[in-house]
């Protein structure tokens, strides 16, 4: 009895050693990588079907609006001009 | 020697040791996931499908969640069936899971089969590729998910394959193929027997199968040596030999140049597995992994070559398992994240240069393009400054990968180029980058500067303190108010009125805030013009058709548009117009079709088809007694800004370099000419060259306009676009206002006829310029016979393509509705919906299909608004545009036959960007709330 409550407590031990030290050294990941699995990665272009819906112009010329890939650009009524991108 | 006493000890710390790691690798064996063992059958029908019989063996007792990698829309599950191994049916529940994507919602597809389960099971489906991206409402982007047909078929692994949902731990999967005679199976996975086996070295069986392209057909296979990787290229057998020829030169010469930047091997094969587009004239989409990539790659357009350049680099930077990680040290037991930003620019940066090494953009104009865009970038609200940031939080961040990370990065190169007088660059350091599995800092490997300089760049432009210095590095010089030499003193004057890109805009719809431009008004102003300088000239530069971004052929109501256009364009006495980029989009068919019997002359020197030039290079005009002649000048786009549409009908086109014709054409020109005029799309880059090479051209009029410049009198400040002016004493006119109004020079000529001052204006054609009445008239005419043609309203297709119940159901109108629901009713009536229709009625668009779809109920449906229908029961935005057809409903009124949540998609339906400035769903929903009253 005495000899099984010392292999558990060692095998506690153990396996608290083994977590302390997997938390002292394992890092701390950021909230994103660029290393996502394909298996995680459903915005790859050939994944989604509905297009982004984007009149793809921009802030342009002295006012208005000018075409330009991936943006979309709202004018005031007092001249003033946003680009916004896509999403 | 053991010491005595001790040894029981050591026995047992080390049996401990032993006993843990069986349990463990015990624990391991138990959970050991699946076998998965597929055979992919071409099923017959229209359309043709891919039957799928999975194989699964070891599975769990108490249940299988099998999961898809695609949106539901392209992995569309049919005929979904399982079994035992004694053939005994196994419930499968099909269901979707809806995962936010970039703001988005996306249906992933799932099938439950609830246990107890056998450990060995059969799953079948179906799966028919090819779904096109975009829909009849909004437009086909003219791309598809993968394509089967009779001659050839192609799909990605996850636009095919299920796998149980913990797919990251599979080891064991084959696919089989059962294909018709004659047909072969072109794969990235290794063979095994009759089989192909997904994974590598045992290990990524999962990413292997989902992320691979298949081609299914005949083949032609060639290989070539990347550095010790095999690269196979299988050629769909359908291409024609000389286009192969092509696209293999191009393709080899990206794999050689991607090969050099690395400087090493990536695996033992990659397969990349060449199609053409589909029979429906979509580009099949391309995806690419760490052992090959495939898609429409043929011909190798520069758009295509940029695709396949960017999966083949990401081989090194971004896929398991040759990457090189960068920013995975670890410091203070922290992944350090501040260079993940570099996976992004080396892609970014290379695959355009990539492209430029096989001959499709000009090298300076990777360059200029990246400046441009950058510039262009720093304008937009909500981008990520701090590309060290980049990966800190979610988001697509699109712009700071694409136009940010690569831009940084060549200013990095620029730096480091400077920093050693042009004997090192970048390129030596991508290797020594690349190498191993784990990247040094970028920063420990560049050449000494003065101390900390690296790190006060880093601050300045990699963390986004600063704007890197377009202007000092990158931008051209500013334009000049006056010519350099100065002319004499101007004895004549010529006003030139001229438009360009206006993109077939007829008029706005009243749906935006920008309310400027319309041809109706720009006739007035030219009209009132004429009566101050009658000889003014009137030229367009060139893309007057209409061009959709997001449709690869175009419908009849758009060709009537684009007819009407030229007609008024006619009407407004224009003299040349040039053959611009949307003139040429749709083929050199369709414009001659257009243009046929208009009195306006389209020009253009340097573009042939079948070795003769598509239009008149010249038109000759005299004018206050001066003898212009206007020269035509097309100027191809290149790289991604060309545009997948205009790659496709460009390809028979022979276009000559816009400097060498001029420089032909523009001294017999000026024998018989007091001025020169070239009328086009010339780049801010080569019309720089012009004023050096073309002495004798007097100006320049173009509708291409993007690039870094310096503002002139500004003081190192740069714009995205150049300015109008001088280069030297060439005259330059940019048509900026594209359809927003036009721009007028009156130019000043000296006694010998040279350029000695020009005064630029811009006409903004807002509402308050009224609309001239002829114009007015025949745009009514129109709009008035044209929905009463069947072809015109076939091609508005109906809201809601996707919502079958919105398509077939029944309506029945607010009045019915309101029966119940009076005091909804009532504040619906004060809202914009309620009024929705008259808002056409004042615009006399009532007829014109484009607009009335989102002004009323149902249209295009059997039970929906009928065009000119008297009964306007369903005009307007009624109740049942938000919650559905409402027949059921009003017969048996239940919470379970109405839709009352109205989620943002619907309202997505119309109030898109084109039309509905800055729609905030969460913003607007209350406002059309029924509890809401203002």
């Amino acid at each position: 009895m005495h000899r099984t409550l010392r292999y558990a407590a060692r095998a506690l031990a153990l396996m608290l050693l083994i977590a302390a030290v997997h938390a002292v050294v394992a890092p701390t990941l950021p909230v994103n990588d660029p290393y996502m699995s394909a298996l995680s990665d459903i915005t790859a272009g050939a994944a989604m079907a509905i297009p982004i819906n984007c009149p793809n112009n921009s802030c342009g010329g002295k006012k208005g609006c000018r075409s330009d890939h991936g943006f979309y650009c709202t004018l005031g009524t007092g001249g003033s001009c946003a680009t916004s991108k896509c999403l | 020697m053991p010491v005595p006493g001790c040894r029981p000890r050591v026995m047992g710390w080390s049996a401990l040791v032993i006993v843990l790691s069986a349990l463990a690798a015990l624990s391991a064996a138990c959970a050991r996931p699946p076998s998965v063992s597929f055979e992919v059958a071409v099923a017959g029908g229209e359309p043709a499908s891919l039957a799928v019989t999975m194989e699964l063996r070891g599975v769990p007792r108490d249940g299988l969640v099998l999961r898809g990698f695609a949106d539901a829309a392209v992995l569309g599950i049919e005929r979904l069936e399982a079994q035992g191994p004694d053939g005994a049916a196994i419930e499968a529940t099909r269901s979707v899971e809806t995962v936010p994507i970039n703001k988005r919602a996306v249906d992933i597809p799932r099938v439950t089969l609830r246990g107890p389960l056998p450990a060995t099971l059969v799953v079948r489906y179906a799966v028919t590729p090819g779904k096109r991206e975009g829909d009849a409402h909004m437009g086909f982007t003219g791309r598809c998910h993968g394509y089967l047909g009779a001659d050839f078929g192609f799909v990605l692994g996850r636009n095919l394959f299920l796998l149980p949902a913990d797919a990251e731990a599979l080891r064991d999967i084959t696919v089989r193929f059962a294909l018709p005679e004659g047909w072969a199976a072109a794969t990235p996975w290794a063979r095994d027997g009759d089989r192909f086996r997904a994974g590598l070295d045992g290990r990524y069986a999962g990413e292997h199968l989902i992320a691979a392209a298949v081609g299914l057909g005949r083949f032609r296979e060639r290989s070539l040596d990347a550095g010790g990787t095999t690269v196979r290229l299988a050629f769909e057998a359908g291409i024609p030999p000389a286009q192969e020829e092509e696209t293999a030169a191009r393709l080899r010469t990206v794999v050689e140049s991607v090969r050099r930047l690395f400087g090493r091997a990536a695996g033992s094969e990659y397969v990349a597995v060449v199609m053409p587009k589909a029979p429906t004239g979509d580009d099949i989409a391309v995806e690419g992994w760490a052992t090959g990539q495939g898609g429409t790659l043929a011909p190798a357009t520069g758009s295509r070559l940029t695709a396949f350049a960017e999966n083949l680099i990401e081989v090194y930077t971004r896929f398991a398992p040759y990457r090189t990680e960068i920013g995975r040290t670890w410091k203070f037991w922290t992944v350090r994240s501040d260079e993940f930003w570099l996976v992004d620019g080396i892609k970014g940066l290379y695959a355009p240069r990539a492209v430029a090494a096989a001959g499709l953009i000009p090298a300076d104009a990777v360059m200029t393009g990246m400046a441009e865009a950058y510039l262009t970038s720093l304008g937009v609200t909500g981008v990520e400054d701090n590309l060290e940031a980049l990966y800190a939080t979610p988001g697509s961040k699109k712009i700071e990968r694409e136009v940010r990370a690569p831009f940084v990065l060549a200013h990095v190169d620029h730096e480091v180029r400077e920093a050693t007088g042009g004997r090192e660059s970048l390129d030596d350091i991508v290797p020594k980058l690349f190498a191993g599995r784990r990247a040094p800092s970028l920063w420990s490997l560049l050449p000494a500067r003065r101390e900390g300089s690296w790190d006060e760049f880093r601050a300045r432009y990699v963390r986004g303190a600063e704007m890197v210095p377009v202007g000092q590095f990158y931008a051209m010089a500013p334009m000049a108010p006056k010519p350099e030499p100065p002319a004499g003193p101007p004895v004549k004057r010529l006003v030139v009125h001229y438009t360009g890109e206006t993109h077939g805009y007829l008029e706005n719809c009243g749906c935006k805030v920008n309310q400027a431009g319309g041809v109706a008004r720009r006739a007035t102003t030219l009209k009132a013009l004429a009566k101050t300088d009658p000889g003014a000239l009137l030229l367009d530069a060139g893309s007057a058709f209409v061009m959709p971004e997001k449709q690869n052929s175009l419908d009849f109501l758009t060709m009537q548009e684009q007819s009407l256009y030229l007609k008024t364009m006619d009407l407004m006495r224009y003299q040349a117009a040039a053959v611009g980029l949307s003139e040429l989009t749709f083929g050199l068919e369709y414009f001659r079709r257009q243009t046929q019997g208009l009195a306006l002359p389209y020009i253009v020197a340097n573009v042939k088809a079948d070795g003769r030039q598509i239009a008149p290079g010249v038109v000759r005009l005299v004018t206050g007694g001066v003898r212009v002649a206007v020269i035509g000048i097309f100027e191809p786009p290149w790289g991604k800004n060309a545009g997948r549409v205009y790659e496709d009908h460009s390809g028979t086109l022979a276009i000559e370099d816009p400097i060498e014709v001029l420089k032909r054409e523009v001294p017999g020109l000026k024998r018989d000419a007091d001025l020169v005029i070239a009328l086009g799309r010339i780049s801010p880059q080569t019309i720089r060259q012009l004023a050096g090479q073309v002495p004798q051209l007097d100006m320049v009029i173009s509708g291409d306009y993007r690039a870094p410049a310096e503002v002139a009198g500004a003081d190192g400040h740069v714009h995205a676009e150049d300015e109008s002016g001088f280069v030297g004493r060439l005259l330059v006119a940019y048509t900026h206002l594209t359809n927003y109004g036009f721009s007028s020079v009156s130019i000043g000529l000296d006694g010998d006829g040279r350029v000695a001052s020009a005064e630029f204006t811009d006409r903004w054609l807002y509402d308050d310029t009224p609309d001239d009445p002829v114009v007015r008239e025949l745009l009514n005419d129109f709009y008035d016979r044209v929905g009463r043609e069947a072809a015109a309203r076939e091609s508005v297709p109906p809201l809601f393509a996707d919502d079958p119940a919105r398509l077939n159901g029944v309506y029945v109108g607010a009045l019915k509705c309101a029966e119940c629901h009076a005091e909804q009713m009532a504040q619906w009536r004060r809202t914009a919906h309620g009024a929705a229709y008259k808002t056409l009625l004042d615009r006399h668009r009532h007829f014109q299909p484009k607009c009335i779809s989102c002004h009323v109920v149902g249209y295009g449906t059997p039970h929906g608004y009928k065009l000119g229908s008297p009964e306007a029961s369903l005009a307007n935005v009624q109740c049942e545009v938000c919650h559905g057809p409402g027949a059921d409903h009003a017969g048996e009124p239940t919470a379970q036959n109405i839709r009352k949540a109205v989620p943002e998609k619907v309202c997505l339906e119309c109030h898109t960007p084109d039309h509905s400035d800055h729609f905030v769903y969460a913003e607007r929903l209350p406002k059309v709330k029924h509890d809401y009253y203002d």
